[in-house]
């Protein structure tokens, strides 16, 4: 793999027009918007629309982004404002963020199409992450975007601070594991491969 | 995933099956990146940026009712100039009335882009109104274009595509 360029460079490119850099940028967050998007439980028509619409704002914003480096915490922040804005537009309201949904089913989980999956292991391995509360499936989302944001960021979005990101993380897989264990799969270290 | 040697190693490989079943399950739309990609053109170099500084729809926020989803005023500014405008969702969409301040109206054209490139273009009455019938719903801007070099954008704001 060939180096890659700065958030720096690539942005000041972007500002000159060149489309190349701009592509580079949209390629490296694209699965991280994605995924903030989804993880507010929106549908898939608003969440592209929460992402295009942040690649707008980023654009009209090019010139005043002052610290490229800081740029995923900008799109993190910009992102979830989308969300929220079609949230409040849809008359939803915002569940509390640790409450876990398990009266109603999950949105996602109903999309899920579970012909594309490999086992039966996968599906409810999807299935009971739609199952955690608001905060773990957002925290555990955009953990698992590619270009995660370093935690300082992924904290601040949240509204954490930065030390509690590992033991929530940790405290997050674990109750994905027991709701799991109630499934009656276990997902431990060396279990997770294998069985399929 | 990587500012952090804490990592219990089945924590890691629970959440990289995780990562994996996300990207079977529940990827991008294939049109998504092509959409950001070509954000770039729509780009207004050096534009004159007026900020939306007040928006019904958020001041809704307690209560909701019908008219909150079918009507919004939206107010922008940017220096001497100011926009109001009144959005409200018909058959055909959503027919915008406003007003223009800080601007000679006898010099100055307001138009409506939308995030999909489409240009409507009205012109200001005597008294700096002007109206847009049938604007399709989705991320919308305005541009204010006028007299002495003015040449002012509003941020996007998005039209609901019903109530």
């Amino acid at each position: 793999m060939h180096e890659r360029e700065s958030l720096t460079c690539l942005v000041a490119r972007a500002r000159e027009g060149d489309q190349r850099a701009w592509d580079e940028v949209v390629e490296r967050f694209a699965g991280l918007l994605w995924a903030i998007a989804r993880s507010h439980r929106l549908d898939c028509q608003a969440a592209a629309d929460c992402v295009q619409a942040t690649w707008l704002r980023l654009v009209e914003s090019l010139d005043r982004i002052d610290q490229p480096e800081a740029l995923p915490g900008w799109l993190l922040t910009t992102a979830r404002r989308e969300a929220l804005r079609i949230i409040h537009s849809q008359g939803r309201v915002l569940l509390d963020r640790d409450e876990e949904p398990r009266d109603r089913p999950d949105d996602q989980a109903d999309d899920l199409d579970a012909h594309l999956l490999a086992s039966e292991r996968d599906t409810v391995l999807w299935r009971t992450f739609g199952r955690l509360g608001e905060r773990c499936r957002r925290l555990l989302r955009i953990l698992m975007a590619d270009d995660a944001p370093p935690y300082a960021v992924v904290a601040t979005e949240l509204g954490m601070p930065v030390g509690s990101i590992g033991p929530t993380r940790a405290r997050c897989l674990s109750r994905l594991r027991e709701l799991l264990g109630e499934s009656g799969y276990e997902f431990r270290a060396g279990a997770t491969r294998g069985q399929a | 995933m990587n500012d952090d040697t804490t990592w219990d190693e089945a924590d890691r490989e629970l959440l990289e099956s995780l990562a994996r079943v996300a990207l079977l399950v529940d990827p991008e739309p294939p049109y998504l990146r092509e959409l950001g990609r070509a954000a770039l053109s729509i780009r207004r170099v050096d534009a004159e940026l007026a900020e939306l500084i007040a928006d019904s729809q958020l001041a809704a926020a307690a209560v909701r009712s019908v008219a909150a989803t079918t009507m919004r005023i939206l107010a922008f500014a940017h220096g001497r100039l100011s926009l109001d405008v009144q959005a409200e969702l018909g058959d055909a969409g959503w027919d915008l009335l406003g007003v223009a301040e800080g601007v000679e109206p006898s010099a100055t054209q307001v138009d409506v882009e939308t995030a999909g490139g489409v240009v409507l273009t009205a012109h200001l009455d005597v008294l700096g109104r002007f109206a847009f019938v049938g604007v399709p719903a989705g991320l919308i801007r305005l541009r204010v274009v006028g007299a002495g070099g003015v040449d002012v954008t509003t941020e996007w704001v998005r039209l609901a595509a019903e109530a």
